[in-house]
């Protein structure tokens, strides 16, 4: 929105302590409906009080009004009781010209009430009249907008509009506040923080910040902090109002003309405040609340409001549809076998039950204008959960009231169901034979249009030894412009069953795509008000938000927006069981739901898990000696997932891990789930030399024919939120390996039946021995671990992939050879946990130094790693406690103490 | 503006009012009023269907008998339809007299 500011006074409206003599004290212009918009009122503390006296003296005035026209009814009933006793209850017309000369006192009293009714008649229509005007609406717009200064001083009084005059009568209340504030504060100016905190002790507005989870105690602190900021008055003359304050004052003018309103409510000043001062801006932003959050929230309340009017509106034009079938001019028949297999989908709409349909006026417009071109059969086509039906009963409530073309306007909706057609009908032909008796009747009657949802599923059915398939009758009817069928179908089943079909020649296709986000919200909206009425719970609006959001991006084999009613209804039911009725669901209960059902951590970080986040890498350290280049990454991965700092289209960290046998690889992505995910089997493990030939494939994603499901896609489905380990990767067919070039790129695949599988959530680590050779030598050579690492990359394992699946990893990290120090300290930690094993017998295991350096001796080899290493521990220890066991050398409550030369002394209790 | 306006200003406008801005939202109240009455007695459509058939009986005596039935119903709702406007143009009537009639009624009272 653009502002012409005046050049003398800088948009203040005065100037030396004097109105400003070129703007006349208006200061900010704007243009709005081809007419100059500004401000321009003088306020002070008697013209503050005074105004406060009027609307007092006006709210007697209007009582006592109100109280005298019931005492005038009163006297009038008197003066009827006179007029009967006189003459009893025969009507003499002579003396009906004198009934108010009867009873002089009551008649005079009774006429001087009709009067004032009549003046409060009149003045609530001229104030309504007044505010239409104004907003009025140019008939001729303006072509050249002038901004120049020059040539806004010349134009006409009657294009000018002081948004003054617009305001609410809340509205003027809260500017007064608003000037009382900046005057109490000895504020130089009346900014928009001090219309704000007048805003406060508005009731939409409080509305508004509970919806937005904002607590008055914050936002009145942050108002406090930023009032102190302000200049601080001189004098005590001249608090005039800033040149923000006034255009957030002519922002909201346009915003409230925007809504086809004809006055400026305190919503739309809340409104336009966020949207044109910066400090409000700001603390809103430090609030977590953005400009776009505003303003859906007040779309949220006047859609609440319109729907309230709409349905008045919608009921009284819903009178006029006839009920049980029959139409206005007379001409339809009993339709006596339509009504036992359909369902009337426009007397259900006009007895209220069907729900009212958003934003889908371009679809509903396409369908008419196909049938309006001559074909008499539409299907809509969209994935489940787009609205299709909702659109279908839109139409429905649109034929209600006869807001529908001329060939549709005086006729029934019917829903044709297809499981009551077909069932019984056991019958040779009596199939055939209803569906016949079906169009029969709708073309004589002449005012059915059908509707079946759907429809591919009439595709192949045959009654008992028939020859004709049913969809083929009906393709038939339509061809013929014998009925209208409105009908719904999805993608696959469309494109499959009917595209070729009769049905698809005479069946237009109208492509039903999902809402986008915005009309989503409104959607939830709608929906929240019913769900708050049934549940006896209230959303705020990041409720709202965060369904759509989390929704949209954890719940995959769904669609919007009926994915994301669900999940609000399912939020409901939730609250009001936990927390009890009238409830407050907020964005942190929609979060725990979805975790609860997905795994995902949503909700926000607590203490404890914020303390195992930065200290991830000291945890996995318990389990995994050296390697500390890996473990950095992956504990980095994590806490950039945990607090949304990644690309969220792709999975949460593509590693790769390199290096010889027994370093550590498997067991560090082991460490990762046992640490992170709770346990070492929240882990999708893949071992990929089972996965050598092309034709494996199939058991990674599922057989063509559907006949089983696939591992991979199984697993990440149901649990989308898990650490992926492809062990020994370089052993997979180079086919395969092309199968999680997409993963890693885009984070989904698509199973063999046609389901996308979200990957996210999920960490994919590979691991590989390939060019394990190369490495140890280069150790050896004592090569920096990073040209190790390029080498490899650039040389060796060129071999095993292809460059474009190297490419696709966020990290490459070569494990290093273990050293004989890190064996030793593996050995003490696989004794720990052999000594761990032992407890839950009631055997204290101890060990001495030695015996971890003779272990370690025993089992370090550069070759292998730590694997000969758990081998020497099995044979020395865990074999001879085995034999101790078999042979009650060793009972509960018995230490045992593994020595030097290995050997196992027990100390009995 | 606030809904009840006392200021001397308005008082005197009152009647001018009236007569002007009250009358031109009265004359529009009334067309609506009648369209509204026309629409619920679907006098255009029985109007427009006045030689179909009545519920698809579409032998001679069948249009015959509906055309007379369609006669009758149609003159019933004339009737209902004129009854309508008569009591529409009475309340513009009312209008119209209520405000010098009541000032004339008190002051014949009063002298």
């Amino acid at each position: 929105m653009d502002f012409i500011i005046c050049p003398i006074c800088q948009g203040r409206g005065y100037k030396n302590s004097h109105i400003c003599p070129e703007c006349k004290g208006q200061g900010v212009f704007s243009w709005y409906g081809g007419y100059l918009i500004s401000f321009r009122k003088d306020f002070s503390s008697s013209s503050i009080f005074k105004y406060r006296l009027r609307v007092f003296r006006n709210f007697i005035l209007t009582i006592l009004l109100v109280l005298f026209g019931l005492f005038g009814l009163y006297n009038f009933a008197t003066i009827l009781v006179a007029y009967f006793k006189e003459i009893g209850f025969a009507v003499n017309l002579p003396l009906l010209s004198h009934l108010f000369l009867l009873e002089k006192r009551a008649s005079l009293i009774f006429l001087i009430s009709v009067l004032t009714d009549l003046y409060l008649f009149y003045s609530y229509s001229l104030f309504k009249q007044e505010q239409v005007k104004n907003f009025p609406k140019s008939s001729l717009p303006r072509t050249y907008l002038p901004v120049n200064w020059s040539e806004i001083k010349l134009i006409k009084k009657k294009y000018r509009i002081n948004v003054f005059d617009a305001l609410s009568n809340d509205s003027l209340k809260i500017l007064n506040s608003s000037w009382l504030i900046a005057s109490k504060e000895k504020a130089s100016s009346v900014e928009p923080v001090h219309l704000l905190r007048a805003l406060l002790e508005d009731k939409d507005c409080q509305e508004a910040l509970v919806r937005l989870e904002i607590s008055p105690e914050d936002i009145k602190e942050q108002i406090k902090e930023e009032i102190s900021k302000g200049e601080q008055k001189q004098s005590r003359n001249n608090l005039y109002f800033s040149s923000d304050f006034k255009k957030a004052l002519l922002r909201s003018y346009v915003l409230a003309g925007e809504k086809s309103r004809h006055f400026i409510s305190p919503l739309d000043i809340f409104e336009s405040l966020v949207l044109d001062s910066p400090e409000i801006k700001d603390i809103f932003f430090d609030l977590g609340v953005e400009q776009e959050d505003i303003k859906n929230v007040g779309i949220w309340f006047d859609i609440r409001k319109g729907i309230t009017k709409q349905m008045v509106r919608f009921a009284e034009l819903a009178r006029y549809k006839p009920k049980r079938g029959i139409d206005r001019a007379y001409l339809a028949i009993a339709t006596p076998t339509i009504n036992t297999y359909c369902q009337d989908l426009t007397d259900i709409g006009r007895r209220g039950y069907l729900p009212l349909c958003l934003d889908r006026e371009k679809e509903i417009d396409e369908i008419f204008r196909v049938l309006k071109s001559g074909q008499n059969g539409v299907v809509l086509v969209g994935n489940p959960g787009v609205g299709k039906t909702t659109i279908i009963n839109g139409i429905a409530r649109r034929m209600v009231v006869e807001d529908v073309p001329p060939f549709l306007q005086d006729k029934r909706l019917v829903s044709l169901n297809l499981s009551y057609l077909i069932s019984g009908a056991t019958q040779r032909g009596e199939l055939e034979q209803r569906l016949n008796l079906i169009i029969s009747e709708a073309v004589r009657s002449g005012n059915i249009v059908f509707f079946i949802r759907d429809i591919h599923n009439m595709v192949g059915v045959k009654g008992m030894g028939g020859e004709l398939d049913i969809s083929e009758i009906l393709a038939d009817a339509i061809k013929k412009k014998l009925i209208y069928v409105l009908s719904t179908s999805i993608p696959q089943e469309y494109y499959r069953l009917i595209e070729r079909t009769a049905l698809g020649e005479v069946l237009s296709m109208v492509s039903i795509a999902p809402p986008n986000d915005e009309v989503n919200l409104q959607i939830l909206g709608l929906n929240a008000n019913k769900i708050e009425a049934k549940e006896d719970v209230y959303f705020s609006y990041k409720a709202l938000k965060a369904t759509l959001e989390f929704s949209k991006r954890y719940i995959h084999e769904r669609f919007l927006p009926e994915k994301a009613i669900n999940l609000l209804k399912e939020c409901a039911i939730l609250v009001r069981n936990q927390k009890g009725k009238n409830s407050f669901v907020k964005e942190e209960d929609v979060a725990f739901l979805v975790s609860s059902k997905t795994s995902i951590p949503l909700t926000s970080i607590t203490q404890t898990e914020s303390k195992k986040l930065l200290n991830l890498e000291e945890e996995i350290h318990k389990r995994i000696i050296n390697q500390e280049e890996a473990v950095k990454l992956v504990a980095s991965a994590l806490r950039r997932a945990r607090v949304e700092l990644r690309d969220t289209r792709k999975p949460i960290a593509n590693l790769l891990f390199l290096g010889p046998t027994g370093v550590g690889k498997t067991e560090l992505a082991k460490t990762v789930s046992y640490v992170y995910f709770g346990s070492e089997k929240q882990m999708v493990r893949i071992d990929m030399s089972e996965y050598q030939t092309k034709e494996s494939i199939d058991r990674l994603i599922g057989a063509p024919d559907g006949s089983s499901a696939g591992y991979l896609t199984e697993a990440v489905r149901k649990n989308p939120y898990t650490l992926l380990l492809l062990d020994e990767i370089e052993k997979a067919h180079p086919d395969i390996l092309n199968l999680f070039l997409q993963v890693m790129d885009d984070g989904r695949l698509t199973d063999s039946l046609g389901r996308t599988v979200d990957f996210t959530n999920v960490i994919l680590i590979g691991t590989s021995n390939a060019g394990t050779s190369f490495i140890q030598e280069e150790i050896k050579k004592n090569t920096p671990l990073e040209k190790i690492r390029q080498d490899l990359i650039q040389e060796k394992l060129q071999d095993y992939f292809k460059p474009e699946f190297l490419n696709r990893f966020d990290s490459i990290v070569v494990f290093k050879p273990l050293t004989k120090e890190n064996i030793k300290e593996i050995a003490r930690l696989m004794l720990n946990k052999l000594a761990q094993q032992v407890e839950e017998k009631g055997i204290i295991l101890k060990f001495t130094e030695e015996a971890i350096s003779e272990l370690a001796q025993k089992g370090f080899d550069p070759l292998f790693g730590a694997r000969p290493l758990k081998r020497v521990i099995q044979e020395e220890v865990n074999d001879a406690l085995a034999r101790f066991l078999l042979e009650n050398k060793i009972s509960r409550g018995d230490i045992a103490i593994l020595e030097k030369g290995c050997k196992i002394r027990i100390q009995k209790d | 503006m606030s809904v009840f306006n006392l200021s001397l200003g308005n008082v005197f406008y009152f009647p001018f009012w009236w007569y002007t801005r009250g009358l031109k939202s009265q004359l529009v109240f009334f067309s609506q009023r009648l369209k509204k009455i026309a629409y619920a007695l679907a006098l255009k459509i029985m109007l427009k269907s006045l030689f179909k058939p009545m519920f698809g009986q579409f032998s001679i005596s069948g249009r015959i008998i509906s055309f007379f039935m369609r006669v009758v119903i149609l003159v019933w709702r004339f009737t209902l339809f004129f009854l309508g406007l008569a009591w529409q143009i009475f309340l513009l009537f009312l209008y119209l007299i209520i405000l010098p009639g009541v000032i004339y009624l008190i002051f014949r009272i009063i002298f």
